[in-house]
């Protein structure tokens, strides 16, 4: 095959995908105010990443250590630090409505620092399901956790291709973890295929996947409650 | 104006349905000659071009989807205008008379090669069906509209240099694609 006959060749892709991709508006950006207040829980997290020398290395440049989470026996929850191209067990978690999704989560540092999460996923109609804050409310999310609850859409097929971006905008970088979970017989298992490094740009060169974040907090009766704390890319909802 | 619609006014050989092209499809062939040319004269031309040889292939081609048979012209005129300026300037002579002898041979579809050209087609779109949303888009916005690694870069948020390397991804996830369905690259 000649590199003209694979041109000719897309020539006829279907127009179904013209359109899509006609119709992508880019997400919109993360909010300012967001990355401020990260700044602060992540100036510690770096201090203590250099006070604690172990804490640095586990991933080449970065200093936090993602954790993927999997259903274990009689619904127990098994933990696994991820090391860069070491395959470890994942579990689909599902909420009461339905909605299905991989856990990662990385340390804040601070120890009591109410939970935040991260949804990712290219699904926009999902936030308009009402059950979406289940999620939250799934598992007992700890304080000074931030998870990443990954929706992968009904059109994806596995292998997923994910992306984590975890800032520090004290050192002025951001570290993207590239994370691939695959089905096998037993399961799904993800591996961390690499880590890396990147000077944090400005808030309008940043576009994200991710479309809501929330933080959990503890409320008066002493259930947990999701607060959303943003919308990414949904104008009309934020 | 509805493309079923359109479709009918080159049936009828109304010359409104160059008008309509134009006015529904102009900004997405220019956009996409405007990509390969980089030059917007040449550009406009081929657009031009473009009805011109809708107008002489509808009838008696009636296309399924006319936005995807616009896109397939002008990709084809682009491409052969790319060619000729490039002969222009580096071999002269030779190029450039093979091309205007092409001029004598009969616009016919060559059946042959339009059913391997399909074929591709075909393996390309089932898999483009398997990709992540994201990565079909952006295989689509590079390598069918031609936008620059650059331009994807700061639309999606990366920068110019992971652009490439997702670009380099997914060529060679095609590769392997192609490779598997016995295609001898």
């Amino acid at each position: 095959m000649k590199k003209e006959d694979l041109y000719h060749g897309i020539s006829g892709i279907s127009e179904k995908y013209l359109n899509e991709a006609d119709n992508y508006r880019p997400q919109r950006k993360r909010h300012w105010k967001r990355w401020v207040s990260i700044a602060a829980c992540l100036c510690l997290v770096v201090a203590a990443a250099v006070i604690t020398p172990t804490l640095l290395g586990k991933h080449t440049g970065s200093p936090f250590v993602l954790t993927a989470y999997a259903l274990g026996n009689e619904d127990s929850i098994i933990t696994n630090e991820m090391i860069e191209n070491k395959s470890i067990p994942v579990s689909l978690f599902e909420t009461p409505s339905g909605i299905k999704g991989f856990v990662f989560s990385y340390d804040k540092i601070t120890g009591d620092e109410a939970a935040t999460v991260t949804i990712v996923s290219g699904n926009k109609a999902l936030s308009e399901n009402p059950g979406l804050d289940e999620i939250l409310l799934l598992s007992e999310m700890e304080s000074g956790k931030h998870y990443f609850y990954y929706i992968p859409d009904s059109a994806d097929t596995t292998p997923y291709q994910i992306s984590f971006f975890i800032s520090d905008p004290a050192a002025g970088m951001v570290y993207r973890y590239d994370i691939t979970i695959d089905e096998t017989a037993g399961g799904h298992i993800a591996t961390l295929s690499k880590t890396i490094s990147d000077k944090l740009r400005s808030e309008e060169e940043y576009s994200f996947d991710v479309f809501a974040e929330f933080e959990i907090t503890e409320g008066e009766d002493g259930n947990k409650e999701a607060e959303l704390e943003s919308l990414i890319g949904f104008p009309d909802q934020e | 104006m509805e493309d079923q619609e359109i479709i009918e006014l080159y049936l009828q050989r109304s010359e409104k349905a160059i008008e309509a092209s134009q006015c529904k499809y102009g900004a997405f062939c220019l956009h996409i000659a405007k990509n390969i040319l980089t030059v917007p004269e040449d550009a406009e031309e081929c657009v031009n071009d473009t009805w011109h040889t809708a107008w002489n292939r509808i009838p008696p081609v009636i296309p399924n989807s006319l936005k995807a048979f616009l896109g397939k012209l002008i990709r084809d005129i682009s491409l052969s205008r790319y060619r000729e300026n490039h002969a222009k300037k580096r071999y002269s002579g030779m190029e450039v008379m093979l091309d205007e002898l092409g001029d004598c041979i009969p616009s016919e579809f060559d059946v042959e090669q339009e059913l391997e050209r399909q074929h591709t087609s075909d393996m390309i779109n089932e898999w483009l069906s398997g990709l992540s949303q994201e990565s079909r888009i952006l295989f689509v916005k590079r390598y069918y509209y031609g936008d620059a690694v650059k331009t994807l870069a700061k639309e999606f948020g990366f920068t110019e240099n992971q652009m490439a390397q997702k670009m380099m991804r997914l060529r060679n996830n095609l590769k392997s694609f192609l490779v598997k369905k016995g295609v001898a690259i």
